[in-house]
């Protein structure tokens, strides 16, 4: 996964930039979170599949740093 | 915004599959302010008495179902009357009964065809139709919840659920869909498996364990995020915002579940054999009958004790419960089976007169109320009674046949972490290596909080030397903590029998347990919760060992009788205050050992005192020491009160019984019996300063109302206060006491003969059956090997003598032992393993028991000689060869200590000596002593030395909380109990893990208990 700028509205991912393009999301897919390897310390992580004009992409945020990864899904 | 009712949670109860105990989960939801709340745990209602009693004192409406698993899938039942709990416990049995244990499946058709005033909702990725949604397949899915909305109606739900996992949007979209094309409502319920947030660690943890997987390892069960606690009304209903009707439709469901009372008179069992007008008379009849019996002539007295208690036993309603046990021991009688009642039921007289206990409570004068509390109509009486183990199953067969399978059931024990369970399971779950697990739980003490490990297990030099990060141990100790007092799984209790008047079904699901015994889902709590009757029948070794030998007595003295030996026997006393008791019932262990040279019994009062003195309370409350220093008149009986002075005449001053403290409440103060019980329990069990003082000022009040000094008043009830919650049950004491007593009787008298039985019943007790021989060997008693021509299966006494038992030796079977003795006799080695075709490995272990010395005295040729005539495969059975005499070749036999050796091996035991004897000349020239010469040394200054075999090292809970290390040292001479204390553990504490044998330096105890205050340790040295 690689580095993306999200935008949100509600909470919710509404725009992005990926690889240097701005895009709209149109809808989210799907929405979950997934607790990591807590036994070793690792921090919960929130997910999102989005579908964009260009394709779906699956956003990933880390809820400590606020820092996105997404790729293409 | 509206919130959903929390209509599906997993609790403990759910063994694995929820995190929190009952009472957080209701804490938690009534600190949230939810008014309602289910249960619906996994297959199973065990949670539900203790959900009801919490629901009631947090003021919260209990709804109770469960999950279910169908063969196709995962629902949720929810009772919406007390007719749909009845449906609901019938289909659980169902489910348990007609599959493997602890893997319950209830057929789909079962369900539709039995299911009565049950809600059914159905929905999540576990559902039966979840796959087939998750596939688009709408067809299959449709037709599921088709089937079951024309079967349930308005009873059937589908269920929607938030918690965030992957695809659970589409999948709900589906089914929202899905609902509104089949006119299906659709209702909130969010799954709930823990209280807070943060224990999702643990649930996953459970997870881990459930699966034998690690927490490395991916599986389907496992959930992905935390999202499974309670949330608060406000959070949930933010979740559903957007869902207004499927809320709505959670809350309606809620409120069509009924309020109703499970608690109802007709569980209660009627006695069969005769109508119920007539059951009160007839136990008045068998009351009287006995008492003639028993007394003779009736004194006045006598009778109006009689007379108050069958008033009692009437007005509350248990004639029935008095008569069915009576019925019951009546057939224990015929089949002469021994047993003896045992607890507060030995308080009443009519138990007495009925047989039912064997403690004179009009002679002892002891209080009834602490048995039956007439003031308190909801406690059903506890009447406890201990059968020869080898018998029970027979009595619990008989109760069967007599109230119907359908009326009795066994009750459940719910098998909880402790620190060793925790810690295998929890440091398998992390991926320690096996035997670091293996050493890890062998340095805890199975019983210890698993909250306790960390603090225990941080200072011992073992932990440092298992090669794992702290990181790793840090992880174990935070998780075994998490898991503490959690149930891992069900099991039958050992004793508890429920009898219920209506079938058992209507109350109660049903589970086989590994004995193949059918139990409730609730245990002994659970089952006097719901105001359900049960029977505790217990197994006791010892009576089967003091029955048996009996027996053997009687063969040479028919005059003997077990039930009348002699109270006052002086010898018995004798022996008793030197603590050679080893075997005795009671009276056996270091601590009772360590109590008789002080204590100095001269009467069976002494007995029964001892019995309840060496107890955690009596410990704990530093009773013992003031009770020894006036028992010998060391310490002069302070007068306080004429009135207490009298009652607590027969303990020295000391408040040693709980009966103690009923009589001073109501003689002193003026409280009536049954709030004077009612006084006890709450110094007892309630230790809050408002409750106490609340008591204190009424008892005090009263006493002064009652003429008694003021300061005389205070002074008694701070007493009181302060040892009543140590006291121990008088009744049971003198139960015991009696059997204690007796058991030392047979110990001096029949020796032979008690310690063959007791060899006979192994395993029980305290020690081993080495110990009890060298004991037997002490005592003059001659010990003679198993031999094939004169051996029984048992062992038996015959002449001051013991011969040992086929069945002593490993691996020797019942069916071995019967074809020994039944080609009897062997002329020869050969004409043995010609008759009686044995394996090797059997064939072996008799030889190395000596079972043919009498035949051919040297064990080696034998050994040798079956090679002779069987091939070399251990396993193989005598099949080839086998009219060939077995060629016996000259050679040197094994030496003594090789035998003795070996003889431990296959019997746990040497007939012939003490292993340490091979030890003595080169410990005597070393200055060291026998067990029995430090015992007996009085100098408590000089430092003593002796060897021996370690028996049973314990760290019981101290007053102090220190780690003291208590074990027992074993000689040839006898026994030693020796103490560590920390700072000798600090020393030497290293030895005691893997030295079987010690060499002990220290003082004798200054109390005077003969025992051994150790201050160094030392491995034994080569032989």
């Amino acid at each position: 996964m690689e580095p993306i700028l999200v935008i949100c509205d509600s909470g919710k991912p509404h725009a992005l930039n990926w690889r240097g393009q701005t895009h709209s999301v149109i809808c989210v897919l799907d929405h979950w979170w997934e607790a990591g390897r807590w036994w070793e310390a690792e921090c919960a992580k929130e997910f999102y599949l989005v579908l964009t004009a260009q394709r779906r992409l699956l956003l990933c945020r880390n809820p400590n740093s606020g820092d996105w990864l997404a790729k293409a899904a | 915004m509206i919130a959903p009712v929390p209509l599906f949670i997993r609790s403990e109860f759910s063994f694995l599959n929820g995190a929190s105990r009952l009472a957080e989960l209701v804490n938690v939801a009534a600190r949230l302010g939810y008014d309602t709340l289910a249960l619906t745990d996994r297959d199973n209602l065990c949670g539900v008495p203790e959900f009801l009693g919490l629901c009631a004192d947090h003021g919260i409406r209990p709804i109770l179902g469960a999950e279910l698993t169908l063969n196709s899938g995962k629902v949720l039942a929810l009772a919406r009357s007390r007719k749909g709990f009845s449906s609901l416990c019938k289909l659980l049995s169902y489910s348990h009964l007609n599959n493997e244990r602890r893997k319950p499946s209830l057929p789909e058709e079962i369900l539709l065809d039995q299911a009565e005033d049950l809600i059914l909702l159905a929905g999540g990725d576990e559902a039966p139709f979840a796959r087939a949604l998750q596939q688009r397949h709408s067809p299959n899915a449709a037709q599921w919840i088709s089937r079951m909305h024309r079967r349930f109606g308005s009873d059937f739900y589908l269920r929607i659920e938030r918690t965030f996992a992957p695809l659970q949007i589409g999948y709900n979209a589906h089914l929202l869909e899905l609902a509104a094309e089949l006119s299906v409502p659709v209702a909130a319920a969010n799954p709930v498996a823990f209280a807070r947030r943060e224990q999702f660690r643990i649930f996953d943890l459970l997870c881990c364990i459930r699966n034998l997987i690690t927490l490395d390892d991916p599986h389907l069960e496992r959930a992905l995020n935390d999202c499974l606690f309670l949330r608060s009304p406000d959070s949930i209903a933010k979740l559903f915002f957007d869902l207004p009707d499927v809320v709505n439709n959670a809350n309606v469901i809620a409120a069509r579940c009924e309020a109703y009372e499970l608690k109802d008179k007709r569980f209660r069992p009627c006695f069969p054999d005769l109508p119920a007008e007539y059951t009160f008379d007839y136990l008045k009849t068998l009351a009287y009958s006995g008492a003639q019996r028993k007394y003779g002539s009736l004194s006045e007295p006598l009778r109006t004790r009689i007379d108050y208690e069958l008033s009692v036993i009437a007005q509350l309603g248990f004639a029935d419960y008095f008569l069915i046990m009576h019925d019951l021991l009546c057939f224990a009688r015929e089949l002469k089976v021994r047993y003896a009642g045992r607890g507060s039921s030995a308080d009443s007289v009519v138990a007495y007169c009925l047989d039912i206990t064997k403690v004179d409570a009009f002679s002892r004068n002891l209080r009834f109320e602490r048995f039956i509390n007439p003031e308190r109509a909801d406690s059903l009486p506890d009447i406890d009674v201990d059968f020869d183990r080898r018998y029970r199953e027979e009595i619990v067969n008989y109760v069967v046949r007599k109230y119907g399978q359908k009326h009795v059931a066994g009750v459940a024990s719910f098998n909880r972490y402790r620190a060793r369970g925790a810690l295998r399971d929890v440091a398998k779950a992390i991926g320690f290596r096996v035997e670091d697990i293996d050493r890890l739980a062998k340095l805890s003490h199975w019983a210890l909080s698993a909250k306790r490990i960390a603090a225990m297990l941080e200072s011992k030099p073992e932990i440092r030397a298992l090669n794992v990060e702290r990181k790793k141990f840090e992880l174990l100790f935070e998780l075994c903590a998490g898991v503490d007092d959690l149930p891992r799984h069900i099991s039958a209790h050992p004793c508890g029998v429920m009898i219920t008047g209506t079938p058992v079904e209507e109350i109660t699901p049903l589970l086989r347990a590994a004995n193949g015994l059918l139990i409730s889902h609730y245990d002994k709590d659970g089952v006097e919760d719901l105001g359900l009757v049960k029977f505790d029948l217990l197994s006791l070794p010892t009576l089967g060992a003091v029955e048996d030998a009996s027996a053997m007595v009687r063969a040479h003295d028919t005059t003997f009788d077990y039930d009348r030996i002699p109270l006052d026997d002086e010898p018995t006393f004798e022996l008793l205050r030197e603590g050679e008791t080893a075997g005795g019932f009671q009276n056996e262990s270091p601590a009772q050992q360590s109590l008789a040279p002080r204590l100095k019994a001269r009467t069976i009062e002494d007995v029964i005192a001892a019995v309840a003195l060496i107890r955690p309370g009596p410990l704990k409350g530093e009773m013992v020491e003031p009770f020894i220093r006036r028992r010998n008149g060391v310490e002069e009986v302070s007068s306080i009160h004429p009135v207490i002075d009298k009652i607590l005449e027969h303990t020295y001053g000391v408040v040693l019984y709980q009966e103690q403290v009923i009589s001073i409440a109501v003689e002193l103060a003026g409280f009536s019996p049954g709030q004077a019980d009612v006084l006890r329990r709450t110094i007892s069990h309630n230790r809050s300063s408002e409750k106490m003082e609340e008591l204190g000022s009424i008892f005090i009040k009263q006493a002064i109302a009652r003429g008694v000094e003021p300061t005389i008043a205070e002074r008694v009830f701070t007493w009181i206060q302060g040892y009543a919650g140590y006291g121990f049950c008088e009744a049971h004491a003198a139960a015991f006491g009696d059997t204690s007593y007796k058991t030392v009787y047979l110990l001096r008298h029949h020796p032979a003969e008690f310690y063959a039985s007791l060899l006979n019943h192994q395993p029980m007790g305290f020690y081993s059956a080495a110990t009890l021989i060298n004991e037997a060997r002490r005592k003059g008693i001659l010990v003679h090997g198993p031999d094939c021509n004169v051996s029984k299966p048992e062992s038996f006494a015959d002449a001051h003598s013991i011969r040992l038992g086929l069945l002593q030796i490993s691996g020797v079977k019942e069916d071995t032992a019967a074809l020994i003795c039944r080609d009897r006799p062997y002329t020869s080695w050969g004409d043995f393993i010609r008759r009686v075709r044995l394996d090797r490995d059997t064939l072996e272990y008799l030889v190395l028991a000596g079972a043919f010395d009498r035949l051919h005295a040297n064990r080696k040729e034998l050994l040798f000689s079956l090679g002779t005539v069987l091939p070399p495969a251990a396993e193989s059975v005598m099949s080839l060869a086998l009219d060939l005499e077995p060629i016996i070749a000259p050679r040197p036999d094994f030496d003594l200590y090789t035998r003795t050796a070996q003889e431990y091996r296959v019997m746990g035991l040497s007939p012939g000596r003490h292993i340490m004897i091979f030890w003595r000349s080169k410990l005597t020239k070393s200055g060291i002593q026998t067990c029995r010469a430090v015992k007996h040394n009085q100098d408590a200054d000089a430092l003593l030395t002796a060897a021996g075999v370690v028996i049973r090292p314990h760290t019981p809970p101290t007053k102090s909380g220190k780690r003291v290390i208590f074990f027992t040292l074993e000689d040839e001479s006898g026994l030693l109990n020796v103490t560590v204390f920390p700072d000798v553990q600090e020393k030497f504490g290293h030895l005691m893990p893997g030295h079987s044998m010690l060499v002990v330096t220290g003082r004798k105890d200054k109390r005077g208990s003969n025992g051994l205050t150790a201050v160094h340790l030392a491995p034994i040295p080569e032989r």
